[in-house]
């Protein structure tokens, strides 16, 4: 899902090299996950599109962010001006089967595509190494 | 009702910063209300604010400096009729002009209970080098600071003193009325004094 920063007013020079992208996601382990691979998993999904990011030529990764929620908890995880460092926060519940994540990327001098590249890319490797399967947000909603 | 806005750059601190006042301002007997406008398509920010058990309201679709000013107004004027908090702090997206938004503030402030209280901008002392090193994004760190009454260098506890003292002389270069404290969330810094300011008499724009 994009974002394009549009001004109907008086124009903000600096909108035009900032883009974003928004992705969502309903996962599901058939193992399920404790608190601590919760942890793990919303600091790679953060590290894995800043750093995409990052190699795709971005000139500054201006903020990273995952939400992830499930029924007995939630983390937040963010990252700010690509120096690798990533803060996890938020409540840990009970071993998770099935949750909801949110990754919101906004990038100084990169474009659109290359966000959403990197952003769907860090999502795969993310599902593929902690095997998940994922419901897009309108499958779940159905 | 008291509107206080907390803007900076994206990454400086504005979420955590909003969260630790808010505690500390809501433990004073100050009823607060938090108006969150995030840069992404799904928001985030305001999700886990409420996960920290605060009264928040999402403004979506765009940002409130220029696209959605008009929900902002809707949503001055509902919070003032339903939720009548004390102080409503809004937090715009990290590429708002916070001038904008104040204006928007003192149009609904016409026909709501409305006054203007600080404009605060944090400025990320640790990413200060980068700031002002890319043209457009030093213009647009430049107009937010140039809008604010008071300055606040976050992230103070990562930085000498050296380089919050060269952040200090780059702001206060761009805006020499405004108010400059260091604030970090992480030691408490700052906090203190802020939330004093925050409940001081209202600022005229």
């Amino acid at each position: 899902m994009k974002f394009k920063v549009q001004c109907a007013g008086p124009e903000n020079p600096a909108h035009q090299d900032i883009n974003s992208h928004s992705e969502e996601g309903f996962f599901l382990s058939s193992e399920g996950l404790d608190p601590a691979e919760l942890r793990f998993l919303a600091r790679d999904a953060v590290h894995l599109v800043a750093s995409g990011c990052e190699t795709a030529g971005a000139k500054d990764v201006s903020h990273v962010k995952a939400f992830i929620e499930h029924s007995s908890g939630f983390l937040h995880a963010d990252t700010v001006g690509g120096n690798g460092e990533i803060t996890v926060a938020g409540r840990d519940g009970k071993k998770t089967k099935l949750f909801r994540l949110v990754m919101n990327a906004v990038i100084y001098g990169l474009s659109e595509e290359s966000i959403r590249t990197a952003a769907e890319q860090a999502i795969e490797t993310v599902r593929v190494q902690y095997g998940l399967t994922r419901e897009t947000a309108q499958e779940k909603k159905s | 009702m008291k509107i206080v806005l907390i803007a900076g750059y994206l990454g400086s601190g504005k979420t955590t910063l909003i969260i630790a006042l808010s505690k500390q301002l809501a433990g004073q007997g100050t009823k607060i209300a938090i108006l969150v406008n995030d840069v992404g398509a799904i928001p985030v920010d305001g999700a886990v604010m409420q996960e920290y058990g605060l009264t928040v309201k999402d403004i979506g679709g765009g940002c409130i400096c220029c696209q959605v000013a008009g929900n902002l107004m809707k949503t001055l004027e509902t919070l003032a009729t339903s939720v009548r908090p004390d102080i409503v702090i809004i937090e715009p997206t990290g590429i708002a002009v916070p001038d904008a938004i104040r204006q928007t503030v003192l149009l609904s402030a016409r026909k709501n209970p409305v006054e203007m209280g600080h404009t605060i901008v944090l400025f990320d002392t640790s990413r200060a080098a980068k700031f002002l090193t890319y043209d457009t994004l030093k213009r647009l760190v430049s107009l937010q600071i140039r809008d604010a009454t008071i300055i606040g260098l976050s992230k103070s506890d990562l930085v000498t003193r050296e380089e919050v003292e060269a952040a200090t002389h780059a702001v206060r270069e761009i805006n020499q009325g405004a108010e400059v404290v260091r604030i970090s969330t992480v030691t408490g810094e700052g906090l203190s004094s802020l939330a004093g300011r925050i409940l001081s008499a209202a600022v005229t724009a």
